[in-house]
């Protein structure tokens, strides 16, 4: 089949977010700013649009079984019907916009893209905008799987109406959806105002943008998440903590040392984590040299002490990021002491029933036909837990990089820009429910040769 | 494979074009008769040329922000447009709007008249709807389960089938007025009646077409097309159904026990997949059309090469549409050019 160059395809912007999320304001926003852009809108049933300048077309959101009811096949039929009507006009529209019910699993919509040839050949997926409202999606999260799946999905998350959550809350939030999907760049917005470039031509593939925005994301995983470095006295210092999302909080105080000294705090951390730790309820002291699991239950800030053997520089090493706990640590008179320098680690995840995101960096060559059987053999068995998938890969024989994404059991790529001078390496991305990261490492692993 | 008549591997005829005009845009449905085809555009512009020169006669916008679905009726001078403002429009061949039927809401997918010319089906978002040739209504149906995606009425009887994401739906307007249905799990996509009504094929979503034997309901899938087969012809003896889905046109065989068990007629001479295929109305003359713009004919009985071809432009074939009167052919593309070709003349 002939198939067209990438960036002669139209583009294609998904809109979703849970009722109330502010996607309606948000397409007004689209389509009224002046961006000198001709949009053809397709739209729900139940959306209110009325802007003269764009065609907007209501469709029922029909969710098509494919291939004798492969739920990993199911795509939106109409939108097939209605995107292959739109390629009679296409010299009439530069980009398309998809607004999805609040209900709605992206998945279909994702894989109408991959599945039907006619439509991938003329419609490049451009990007998944998911519209979260800062004050109710915690309450979402919770009780939705579409709520869920709509943020796991995304390219791109607007936590939008961030006026109505404090600041600390809006850190805690943040966090939790970046632990769901740690690829997608996160805007925050107040009535939906986002710069329009943030949410039109977001390039979906464009993986090296996402590891720019979180270079620990393809990192090894570590039981804390952060690590600060604080000048400490002989009297040594208080840390205080206010009420998280968790009941405890494990914590480590280290000597500092070395030429990189929170490296190295990190590298004892893993070890002095690993096992049970003792418990230490309000007033209690943190040691230096041992890990901690910090008692947090009850209302209102809890202190603890921290107590250095000798004066000078120390890691404090947390489970959690400062900002989900309102973390502080108050030298003399109260006065909170800022950390000399501070990193965030890639916290490890549970691997529970909960939704997350696992990257794997590679060295050395993968072989083609090894990696074919590898993800046909991995999405036969989990394509149903694994949401969305991306990478570039380094191809034996290939002086181009190799991207590909990949939405359940399907995936598409193509060769992308040439390795040049860049140190040639792969990067694969997986979020979904349930991942096993040693697995997903150990079989990529095996790709290469 | 069967005998090639006369020489091996003759190269066809090139055909060239007896005139070709830009129409503009997109074209989505050509209609001839009476020195006049009407050329239906995807934003809803309709133009009529003159079948002898293709100058242009008529042209006009109709509502709606686009058109989809042209149908001639089988002998009065008037065709029936879908637009997208959930109204079919019944012109006469001069442009002129004689009839605006709310069809529905949303777009209006299919038109479709009857095989007598008494009743024109109309389908738009889950809805069936027929009316006379005067514009009044007849018959609304329940929505069907998900949007209609095509109509056909059987050339015999006056059965309307209506297919949907699941299911064809026949309506039986002859004695006792009926409806039933006959499932397929999948979309179907397109919609024809054999010429004696015994069969109805389905072109559907998974690249496969379907068959039905209407009296029984009996179904059987052909797989195996690399692309969707959307584009169904019948022969005039209903004999074979060409279907395109691939740049190989496949006859499927209706003789004796056929088509299931036989060997289907396998039409060679595309580089590009074929995007329609349309028989002469009562010859064994075969057009086809692929998406580089060329244009081949086949007597697929006789041959299965083509015997002549020609060229439109480099844009993909959209409408094929003979004049029964003579051995006319106009075709029409993605670009907007249409042109008409002699071929009694060759």
């Amino acid at each position: 089949m002939d198939s067209k160059n990438e960036s002669k395809k139209m583009p294609v912007t998904v809109l979703t977010g849970f009722l109330g999320s502010g996607k309606t304001t948000l397409l007004n926003r689209i389509l009224t700013e002046q961006h000198g852009q001709r949009i053809a809108v397709i739209e729900n049933e139940f959306g209110e649009i009325g802007i003269d300048q764009a065609l907007v077309i209501n469709a029922d959101e029909e969710v098509f079984e494919m291939n004798n009811g492969c739920i990993c096949c199911t795509v939106r039929g109409d939108l097939i019907r209605i995107l292959g009507t739109l390629l009679k006009r296409r010299d009439k529209f530069d980009r398309i916009i998809i607004e999805t019910t609040g209900m709605a699993d992206p998945g279909p919509v994702a894989q109408t893209f991959f599945v039907d040839e006619d439509i991938s050949q003329e419609f490049a997926l451009d990007g998944i905008i998911t519209l979260v409202d800062s004050k109710h999606v915690a309450m979402h999260l919770g009780e939705s799987d579409e709520c869920l799946q709509q943020v796991a999905f995304a390219d791109v998350l607007v936590l939008n109406k961030t006026d109505l959550v404090t600041p600390a809350e809006l850190d805690a939030l943040e966090a939790s959806i970046r632990r769901i999907n740690a690829v997608a760049s996160v805007h925050r917005a107040v009535n939906s105002a986002v710069q329009l470039a943030a949410v039109l031509d977001v390039g979906g593939f464009d993986l090296s943008r996402a590891l720019d925005r979180r270079p620990t994301f393809l990192e090894p995983e570590y039981p804390f998440e952060w690590a600060g470095r604080y000048q400490l006295g002989a009297e040594g210092a208080v840390l205080s903590l206010g009420a998280g999302p968790d009941p405890t909080m494990k914590v480590a105080l280290l000597p500092a040392g070395g030429e990189d000294p929170l490296g190295r705090a990190a590298e004892q951390g893993v070890r002095l984590f690993s096992g049970k730790l003792p418990q230490v309820g309000k007033g209690g002291v943190v040691g230096a040299g041992a890990a901690v699991e910090l008692e947090l239950r009850g209302a209102g800030r809890k202190r603890f002490m921290l107590k250095p053997q000798q004066p000078g520089s120390h890691v404090l090493l947390a489970q959690h990021l400062p900002e989900e706990f309102d973390l502080r640590v108050e030298g003399s008179a109260a006065a909170a002491q800022e950390p000399v320098e501070t990193r965030v680690f890639n916290p490890e995840h549970e691997h529970d029933e909960t939704v997350g995101s696992v990257g794997i960096h590679l060295e050395g060559e993968i072989d083609s036909d090894r990696l074919n059987a590898w993800l046909r053999g991995l999405l036969k068995e989990k394509g149903n837990d694994i949401f969305r998938m991306k990478g570039i890969l380094n191809i034996k024989g290939e002086d181009r990089r190799f991207v590909f994404q990949g939405v359940h059991m399907l995936f598409d790529g193509r060769p992308d820009r040439k390795w040049g001078k860049a140190p040639r390496a792969s990067d694969l991305v997986f979020i979904g429910r349930n991942l096993d990261r040693a697995a997903l490492s150990e079989g990529l692993r095996r790709c290469v040769r | 494979m069967r005998a090639v008549s006369g020489a091996k591997r003759a190269t066809p005829v090139q055909q060239p074009a007896a005139w070709t005009v830009d129409s503009g845009e997109y074209v989505v449905g050509l209609a001839a008769r009476s020195d006049r085809v009407v050329v239906l555009g995807g934003t809803g512009i309709l133009s009529v040329l003159e079948g002898a020169t293709g100058r242009q006669l008529a042209r006009g916008q109709l509502p709606g922000h686009g058109a989809q679905g042209l149908a001639l009726h089988p002998v009065l001078d008037r065709v029936a447009v879908g637009c997208m403002d959930g109204h079919a429009r019944v012109l006469d061949l001069e442009g002129r709007v004689l009839h605006a039927l709310p069809a529905g809401k949303g777009w209006v997918q299919a038109v479709a008249w009857s095989g007598d010319g008494k009743l024109l089906a109309t389908a738009a978002g889950r809805v069936v709807r027929t009316w006379t040739v005067d514009g009044s209504p007849v018959l609304e149906s329940e929505p069907h389960a998900a949007t209609v995606t095509a109509l056909d009425w059987s050339p015999v009887k006056a059965d309307l089938a209506s297919a949907t994401y699941g299911s064809v739906h026949l309506f039986r307007f002859g004695e006792g007025a009926s409806a039933e249905s006959l499932d397929w799990k999948g979309s179907l996509l397109s919609l024809a009646f054999s010429p004696d009504g015994k069969h109805l094929a389905a072109g559907t979503q998974e690249c496969s077409v379907i068959f039905w034997k209407t009296a029984s309901g009996r179904s059987a899938e052909m797989n195996g097309y690399p692309g969707k087969p959307l584009s169904l012809a019948w022969s005039p003896d209903g004999s074979l159904l060409a279907t395109n889905g691939d740049a190989t046109l496949c006859c499927w065989e209706f003789r004796g026990k056929g088509p299931e068990g036989t060997r289907p007629l396998l039409l060679e001479g595309h580089r590009a997949p074929a995007t329609r295929v349309a028989w002469h109305p009562r010859k064994d003359l075969l057009v086809s059309g692929d998406r580089a713009g060329k244009l081949l004919f086949w007597t697929p009985r006789l041959r299965t090469r083509p015997i002549a071809r020609a060229a439109l432009g480099e844009d993909g074939v959209t409408a094929v549409s003979w004049d029964p009167a003579v051995t006319t052919l106009f075709a029409a593309d993605g670009a907007g050019r249409v042109a008409r070709w002699n071929i009694g003349a060759a």
